[in-house]
């Protein structure tokens, strides 16, 4: 068996070779996540119906993109009586469910489940958070939103959103 | 002893073929081109590269591996000399497995309640099953086909859709016939298929085609397609034109502007035009380039991709890629995108290159008044440690306006 001549080496160097790849999970010791210039945190942001970008919230089954801090929320108008908030990134990817900005599949209200479906793979969450069905490219996926805590008073179309 | 490990080897690795699911992205790679001097239609029977592999692109791949068929005990295999299972029909396919952290940090609260950086969780998942077929009822004729079966699987979102594509624009299939009656006169592809756009990458994550103001960037996804017929001239070796015409359903869907399919938009036009010179300074010293350039947009003008790229190939040693981009979304030029990528190459053995690549996309977005960049920095290795199978580990460090994420990934690739 001759060493290496081209594209023939020898079994042992290329079981070498394939060990050396194999390590590369200890690669993962190099592995980092870093956000900047992310903001402060808020305990609770009022809002008000009038506000701008608020507006679609006077209808029933209606979404809009609300900013809680540094926290990116996706409201619902889930009822007449009743907002409630979610966050504004789906935990399967990392991707925006709000329909603001340059975000070209903004997540949907289902009333039907009294759910929201990220329009991006389909993960779905009730209004307690729990992902009712998975992602369809990721079906072993099963992370659950954030929900923040909401008052809101229809009559006056103001309310508070609070941190969870 | 030899057999017992062979055929675990084959079993297993027939048994992740079985399992693995589908997904509708070629394998092109452009670096073959640049290091071969061959035109992507030598290896592959889609005139932009990719897919089904010809004689010639079959043969190569079945003579590259660190170790070959008679040291695995699959001699047997040796006997093929070609990927076609009749005189009219070829058949081939690629399968990945894919480990990598999908997505990009969030922000999240800890106990103390502190803002911290939330990592993306370790996914291992299949990327790609997908058959391909060729039939050739003429000399001058081939009807090409793939299926992508991967999103028919995960399709459960119960609405009308009868497959999930992970990226907007993307198909679950593919079919085109090409009619080519000579080989230095025009030919033409009709059907559904991806548009000669650029550089063909193996890749979805390429920014390229990124708006980076969009946190899912990738624009036109490397399997995109649509409805549509392209002509094709290359009259000399040294020079080709293509020119073409497509609808925009998947343009619609991918650049998130439902206007872009009204009235005129309903229509997609390409024009493409490379120059293919080569430099022959004696044995071992031959090199092979490309230059050249494509614009692709929609009748309505609400979308355009213009596309210059530099390719530089070194006979069997390594190529410099050299990409640069400019999109524009919106009729007023609303938003414009200008990304550029460089992609070095070395081939250490035909079974082992090395690969790096920097890459940039910044984003203005003139009605937000925002400005937005993308960065990239990938290093890894291709490696095939027997033939029609190759395993691709790599780290990535991706940074954003306000984000950085460093990961290593790996991917398994069987293919025919």
């Amino acid at each position: 068996m001759p060493e290496d001549d081209g594209n023939l080496v020898s079994r042992r160097a290329a079981l070498k070779a394939l060990a050396a790849v194999s390590m590369c999970p200890l690669v993962s010791a190099c592995e980092f996540v870093e956000l900047r210039d992310v903001g402060e945190l808020a305990d609770e942001t009022p809002f008000s119906l009038d506000d701008p970008g608020l507006e679609s919230l006077s209808t029933v089954g209606e979404t809009a993109c609300f900013e809680h801090g540094a926290r990116d929320l996706v409201l619902v108008r889930k009822s007449e009586d009743e907002i409630v908030a979610f966050n504004g990134v789906c935990p399967h990817q990392g991707l925006d469910m709000g329909d603001c900005g340059n975000n070209i599949r903004p997540a949907i209200w289902d009333a039907d489940q009294d759910a929201i479906i990220c329009d991006w793979h389909g993960s779905t969450f009730n209004t307690d958070g729990e992902l009712i069905a998975p992602p369809t490219t990721e079906p072993g996926f099963d992370e659950p939103i954030e929900v923040f805590p909401v008052e809101f008073d229809p009559d006056t179309g103001e309310g508070t959103v609070f941190s969870p | 002893m030899r057999c017992t490990s062979t055929r675990v080897l084959l079993g297993a690795a027939i048994c992740l073929v079985a399992t693995l699911g589908i997904s509708p992205e070629a394998s092109s790679l452009p670096r073959m081109s640049a290091t071969s001097g061959a035109p992507c239609t030598t290896c592959h029977f889609n005139a932009d590269g990719g897919g089904l592999r010809s004689e010639i692109g079959w043969g190569t791949q079945w003579m590259t591996g660190a170790i070959d068929h008679d040291t695995t005990g699959l001699g047997f295999l040796d006997n093929r000399s070609t990927n076609r299972v009749l005189d009219w029909m070829a058949v081939g396919g690629d399968a990945r497995m894919q480990v990598t952290r999908l997505g990009v940090p969030s922000l999240e609260v800890d106990d103390s309640g502190e803002a911290v950086a939330g990592t993306p969780s370790r996914a291992v998942f299949p990327m790609q099953f997908q058959p391909y077929i060729a039939i050739l009822p003429h000399d001058a004729v081939t009807l090409h086909g793939s299926v992508d079966i991967v999103p028919f699987f995960y399709d459960d979102d119960g609405d009308d859709s009868f497959c999930s594509t992970p990226y907007a624009g993307q198909t679950c299939g593919q079919a085109h016939l090409t009619f080519d009656p000579s080989s230095s006169g025009p030919s033409v592809r009709a059907g559904f298929f991806r548009p000669s756009i650029g550089i063909r990458h193996d890749d979805h994550t390429m920014l390229t085609h990124a708006d980076a103001s969009r946190r899912r960037a990738t624009v036109i996804p490397p399997n995109y397609a649509e409805a549509g017929v392209e002509a094709s001239y290359q009259p000399k070796h040294w020079i080709r034109a293509d020119a073409g015409v497509f609808r925009t359903d998947q343009l619609t869907d991918a650049v998130g502007d439902p206007r872009i399919g009204d009235a005129w938009g309903s229509a997609a036009y390409l024009a493409r035009l490379s120059y293919f010179p080569r430099f022959d300074f004696g044995p071992d010293r031959s090199f092979y380039g490309w230059l050249g350039g494509s614009v692709y947009g929609d009748g309505a003008m609400r979308f355009r991709a213009d596309q210059g790229f530099l390719g530089l190939g070194w006979l069997d040693k390594g190529s410099l890629m050299l990409e640069l981009s400019h999109m524009k979304f919106g009729p007023d030029a609303d938003k414009r995108s200008l990304n550029a990528a460089g992609i070095l190459t070395y081939q250490f053995r035909e079974w082992l290159i090395a690969e790096a690549r920097l890459e940039r996309a910044a984003t203005r977005d003139y009605v937000e008044d925002e400005s937005y960049r993308l960065h990239a920095a990938v290093a890894g290795v291709q490696f095939y440690p027997v033939p029609f199978v190759k395993i691709r580990p790599e780290y990535r460090i991706n940074r954003a306006d306000n984000w950085s994420m460093g990961q290593y990934t790996m991917q398994l690739h069987l293919f025919y």
